[in-house]
């Protein structure tokens, strides 16, 4: 080969790239601010939909979507400004940040759904029923306590085949959490982001839940409530503490929001007893969880004070206008009680002990 | 260019000199990139294993790992579910596709004319480079609904029950895998076929042989060495293959029962680091390093294996 060719092509190579760092950031002349989050993987969609909404002036933010526990642990030393999670911290890492901030940023309705052929939105279940499917103890669809429930469905005579999350998941967390509170004497394998199942198959992610559901008859799995309108699922109507069967649906998802919303904690105390599930009075639905942007109460993490102060208008912004765009996205929009106290625990934040201002 | 057209002139530089110069450098340089550089890699990747999995090492020791148990709740991580998977899903890929892999290559290099040949080998190289995700997409949407109306419907009816009612399995696993490992074990056979000289075919079939027996006992006869090579390459894929054992093998921590049932589902080593390393905390963070640092003891053990049985094989039909 030709010797100068390759140092020539070598040549072009480095003048392109040296020139390449030199000229880049010639070419965006105000320094941009990075805010830089990372977290649950279900709240991503609306994150990325906040992010190209929220287009202040020279604010850009970045979200990662790795995972609730992986966003805890990068908020947690500092990797990132904020986190997200949709468990809320336990005492061990509450502990480990010492002074966090929970900001409930959206709440997520947990449905479960069916492929069942020839039976409609009509499927009616309890507690009682539900845990009993997961555990293994009903394993068929014309079990008797099905047909107590439904008497004018036509059950058929096949096996329920189960479909459950098998990654670490905090929708996992949110319907374990509901069969704990609501089915204990049945419901054994306790509340978690994994759960070691007795029946049923594992699919990765949201989509590889519908997907398992969609492909496979008399099939009955949990999923998010997005996941369940856009592959047009059937859901189950689930009775919930006042005795009504109540379907997944924004209202029954911001009803049993109300009425949790007075027994909420401050933003700065420990959220982990915090759950929505099983929720109390009328219209409520039963499987409902929220999902935490988590910050430290003071923004030392952040490169300087008007970096920490774009921080809290974002925040705000989120918890405000930012909620307007949930309904589109299926999320539910916060309630205007649990509003107030992101309002109260948005202005506890500080940069290095000094007080940062509220957009209002 | 410009070295082609003028004449060497020895009398202006010593060439003698400036070679042995460059052939030392050259010498140091490739020592150095080609043995430091994989001692350099493993021992940061060993040293991250290691380094990781010691709390679960220290908290769990051997026994705690060797055992069916897996529960992230109640702290339980025993790990023998996983490398049964892990093993038996490749053991399954391996028996489908070896058989499988020796007849296409027999017919490619017999029976296909000479002009499709290079088109037919190219089409395999192809299929050799599909990215994993896609066959598992495959498995779900095209085999898992292809099996379940037959091979399972079939089984099913023999055994009078309902036992296979999803698809996703180990078997399905298996099949997959198979499937992806195919090209490449096609791959490295023809490249094997193509060494066996001409005149030994020549000979035989003058003497009369049918191009089975040719086939036997020349062309996968002389390359047995070869064909155990690619093997060992598809195998080294089929343990670790990650996503589309994933997508199909149904994910399931519980232990086959009876073991001999592998038409239900189960999990492997890389398919549980999939699973649960986004959301994993603590000890089970350790665990899934563990789980790691056990895959990696696996491979090289089979590879070690194949070493000492390729050097016999080569032994043999020198």
């Amino acid at each position: 080969m030709n010797m100068k060719l390759i140092g020539g092509i070598i040549a072009v190579i480095l003048v392109v790239g040296v020139g390449a760092f030199i000229i880049v950031p010639l070419l965006n002349p105000t320094p941009q601010v990075k805010l830089s989050g990372a977290g649950s993987s279900f709240i991503n969609p609306l994150m990325q939909d906040w992010i190209s909404k929220y287009n202040a002036a020279g604010v850009t933010i970045n979200y990662q979507s790795v995972g609730s526990g992986s966003g805890i642990k990068l908020v947690t030393n500092k990797t990132v400004n904020f986190g997200a999670s949709d468990a809320p911290l336990k005492d061990s890492e509450f502990a480990a940040m010492k002074n966090p901030i929970h900001i409930p940023a959206t709440v997520g309705g947990i449905v479960l759904a069916y492929n069942l052929p020839g039976v409609g939105d009509a499927l009616k279940m309890n507690s009682t029923v539900i845990a009993m499917i997961f555990m293994g103890q009903i394993t068929k669809w014309n079990d008797a306590s099905l047909k107590q429930l439904n008497p004018s469905v036509t059950l058929p005579a096949k096996d329920i085949n189960v479909v459950h999350r098998s990654d670490g998941s905090g929708t996992t967390f949110g319907f374990t959490d509901y069969l704990t509170r609501a089915a204990p004497s049945i419901w054994t394998l306790g509340t978690g982001k994994s759960i070691s199942w007795k029946v049923g198959v594992g699919a990765k992610g949201n989509e590889g839940v519908s997907s398992s559901i969609k492909n496979t008859q008399y099939s009955f799995g949990y999923t998010e409530l997005a996941y369940a309108k856009s592959n047009n699922f059937n859901t189950v109507a689930i009775k919930n503490q006042h005795g009504e069967y109540v379907q997944p649906t924004t209202a029954g998802i911001q009803k049993a929001l109300d009425n949790s919303a007075a027994t909420l904690p401050k933003g700065e105390e420990s959220w982990a007893k915090v759950s929505l599930v099983n929720a109390p009075g009328a219209g409520s639905y039963a499987i409902v969880s929220f999902t935490y942007i988590i910050v430290y109460k003071d923004l030392n993490n952040l490169k300087d004070k008007a970096a920490a102060q774009d921080l809290v208008n974002f925040l705000w912004w989120a918890v405000h206008t930012g909620q307007n765009s949930a309904g589109a996205l299926s999320y539910v929009p916060l309630s205007s009680a649990v509003v107030k106290i992101n309002e109260r625990s948005i202005g506890l934040l500080t940069f290095k002990g000094a007080a940062l201002t509220l957009p209002k | 260019m410009v070295f082609e057209d003028s004449e060497p002139d020895l009398k202006v530089t010593s060439p003698f000199a400036g070679v042995v110069i460059n052939d030392y450098i050259f010498k140091i340089g490739v020592s150095l990139i080609g043995v430091g550089l994989p001692l350099v890699m493993l021992y940061l990747y060993l040293n991250t294993l290691i380094n990781s999995s010691m709390n679960s090492i220290t908290t769990f020791g051997i026994g705690g790992i060797l055992n069916t148990d897996w529960s992230v709740i109640q702290g339980k991580f025993g790990l023998i579910t996983f490398i049964y998977g892990t093993l038996v899903t490749s053991a399954i890929a391996i028996l489908i596709a070896l058989p499988l892999s020796v007849l296409a290559s027999v017919f490619i290099y017999e029976f296909v004319p000479p002009e499709f040949k290079s088109s037919l080998r190219s089409i395999i190289d192809v299929l050799a480079g599909i990215p994993s995700v896609i066959y598992g997409l495959w498995g779900i949407f095209i085999l898992i609904p292809f099996l379940n109306s037959t091979l399972y419907r079939f089984i099913n009816s023999l055994s009078g029950s309902e036992a296979i009612t999803v698809g996703y399995n180990m078997f399905t696993a298996g099949l997959v895998l198979a499937i992806m490992i195919i090209p490449i074990l096609v791959n490295i056979i023809m490249e094997g076929f193509d060494t066996v000289p001409k005149t030994l075919r020549e000979a035989l079939t003058g003497l009369g042989a049918t191009r089975w027996e040719v086939s036997k006992t020349v062309t996968i006869g002389t390359t047995k060495a070869t064909i155990f090579t690619a093997v060992m390459l598809g195998l080294g894929r089929a343990l670790g293959e990650t996503m589309a054992v994933t997508m199909v093998i149904g994910n399931s921590n519980v232990f086959p029962n009876p073991f001999y049932n592998l038409f239900v589902p189960g999990q492997t080593i890389s398919s549980l680091i999939a699973n649960e390393f986004g959301e994993a905390s603590g000890l089970q963070y350790s665990i899934l390093f563990e789980a790691a640092l056990v895959l990696f003891v696996v491979t090289t053990f089979f590879n070690i294996i194949g070493i000492i049985v390729l050097r016999k094989l080569k032994g043999a039909t020198k």
